[in-house]
């Protein structure tokens, strides 16, 4: 049995909410019913995410969202594992589908841009036991609270292994800059130079301000179909399904942190599934929140050889009229990063892009398309390939 | 509740929700000048952080062993706008012999720092009288 991706609908990304949170699902809920050619009163199954699974707590916001949308439902659930859980709650609106027992589901996708220390007397307590459950009640202690650390020690690394370059990543930013320029639901839209993110604030050695994405608010939902559910607009389908999890969470003691395992082996299971190799590949959106990173996802995805993605990036090979473009909505970088939802915005734009409805930033024909999530720092990963007919 | 107040409150509290006994131990013989971690009498392997059951072969079967107290430096950073400490704050894997890459704090000065470079373990007093793992450049003056 097949499943289609029947339709898909997003907010824009901001940096803070623009309406409420229920509005927002609401939203994106009835324009990707709507973009399907389905009636709201035909979903049967509806997972969401919580508001951000580092920001407050939003138990049963599920319940809650069946009531307001009015929607007698077969499947109703909240799904969180970190910057995944938009692709848990796709994953189980998928297998619903494969078991027969629903026809039409609707994954959503969310995240509110938390800031702890604005509503403090709620918001401290919510993030100290958001930073213990996130990295652990031993490293909190040695005041990490963010992931930003981590990743700039794996970038380290990289350039160390490899030979990469602060100007190496700097190229990558300013090349998804100009995809984000023709993209209206970014939030990064003013042009940057290569020495603009090379003279940009140091965060975290190497990582610069323009290396980094940054917490946005923002939601996205798609609409997946049993394969005779066809909806009114091109048919794009699900063609393969890879997931792993490595045992560990940020620095793993032993493995490598410039080879994530979660991405070769997400995608190896995603592409035997759909019986294609990575050249096949004509579109790619991949869940890239720092630069470095995202040069070694390109190459764990397998679209090259290790240590190399930089000089393809350079030869402009990932732009929207390259061989393979990657993250021609501007990545999370220049999209913006609603973490809780970027797994679904990067699904909204390979499927716009598959159909033929990505406007400035079309790129040429595309049949096969990807789309890569993790979490952690890549100590997990899901790989969804797309299949246009 | 003033700031510094809460975050130790709520820190206790977290603490009591997602830790361990091995952590609590872990830190108690920290305090005691021990760096210890938790060795698997079954496959052998040391573990770190400490934990209940070995992560590798989900014995629960375990000793306190010594971990090294040298090991070298496998990449660092610092944070510009640290949490805990003042910034800027450096943060290091240290490579430590039979065990992996631990998380610590660094004392030195970033740009003299090289990946490679062999480092030493210090215990660092906190003002609430807990004591943190940090390790420094080996064979350099306190």
């Amino acid at each position: 049995m097949k499943v289609n991706v029947l339709g898909a609908a997003v907010t824009p990304v901001r940096a803070s909410l623009t309406t409420t949170v229920r509005e927002m699902i609401m939203d994106v809920f009835l324009r990707a019913v709507e973009d399907a050619g389905v009636g709201p009163e035909e979903v049967e199954g509806l997972f969401i995410t919580p508001l951000g699974f580092a920001g407050m707590s939003s138990a049963m916001l599920a319940c809650n969202m069946a009531d307001y949308l009015g929607l007698n439902l077969k499947s109703l659930s909240m799904e969180e594992c970190g910057g995944t859980s938009s692709t848990s709650a796709f994953h189980y609106a998928m297998d619903e589908v494969l078991t027969g027992r629903n026809r039409i589901n609707v994954a959503i996708g969310l995240d509110v841009k938390f800031d702890p220390f604005e509503d403090f007397e709620y918001g401290l307590p919510e993030s100290i036991f958001t930073q213990h459950a996130l990295y652990g009640v031993h490293f909190a202690r040695y005041g990490i609270g963010t992931p930003v650390p981590f990743y700039a020690m794996s970038s380290q690394r990289y350039m160390h292994e490899y030979g990469v370059t602060p100007r190496d990543a700097a190229q990558l930013a300013v090349l998804l800059r100009g995809n984000a320029c023709k993209n209206p639901n970014a939030q990064f839209r003013k042009p940057i130079t290569v020495d603009e993110v090379l003279s940009s604030r140091m965060i975290s050695p190497p990582l610069r301000l323009l290396d980094c994405s940054t917490f946005s608010t923002g939601a996205a939902a798609c609409v997946l179909a049993a394969e005779d559910v066809r909806g009114t607009k091109p048919i794009v389908d699900i063609k393969g399904f890879g997931e792993f999890h490595h045992a560990s969470n940020f620095i793993p003691v032993r493995a490598s942190i410039t080879t994530f395992e979660s991405a070769r082996r997400a995608s190896a299971e995603a592409y035997g599934a759909a019986g294609v190799k990575p050249d096949d590949i004509d579109v790619a959106e991949v869940y890239d929140v720092f630069t470095y990173t995202e040069l070694m996802i390109y190459e764990d995805l397998g679209f090259f050889e290790k240590g190399t993605a930089a000089r393809h990036v350079r030869d402009g090979e990932t732009g929207t009229d390259g061989r393979i473009p990657i993250n021609p909505s501007g990545g999370r970088l220049s999209l913006g990063h609603p973490a809780g939802a970027t797994p679904l915005f990067e699904l909204a734009e390979v499927l716009w892009q598959l159909r033929g409805e990505a406007g400035e930033r079309q790129v040429k024909a595309p049949r096969l398309g990807l789309v890569h999530a993790e979490h952690g720092m890549l100590n997990g990963g899901i790989v969804i390939i797309m299949e246009r007919h | 509740m003033d700031i510094q107040e809460a975050i130790r409150t709520y820190t206790r509290k977290a603490v009591s929700y997602y830790g361990d006994a091995q952590n609590d131990e872990f830190f108690r013989r920290l305090k005691q000048k021990e760096f210890v971690s938790l060795r698997c009498t079954r496959c052998g392997k040391v573990m770190f952080p400490p934990r209940p059951v070995c992560p590798e072969c989900h014995s629960g079967k375990l000793e306190w062993v010594d971990l090294p107290r040298t090991g070298t430096l496998y990449a660092f950073t610092q944070q510009e706008k640290a949490f805990r400490f003042s910034a800027p704050d450096v943060i290091g894997l240290v490579e430590l012999e039979g065990v992996g890459r631990i998380t610590t704090k660094i004392k030195g000065n970033f740009e003299q720092l090289v990946i490679d470079m062999r480092v030493e373990l210090e215990f660092l007093e906190l003002d609430d009288g807990s004591v943190v793992h940090q390790f420094r450049p080996a064979g350099q003056k306190k």
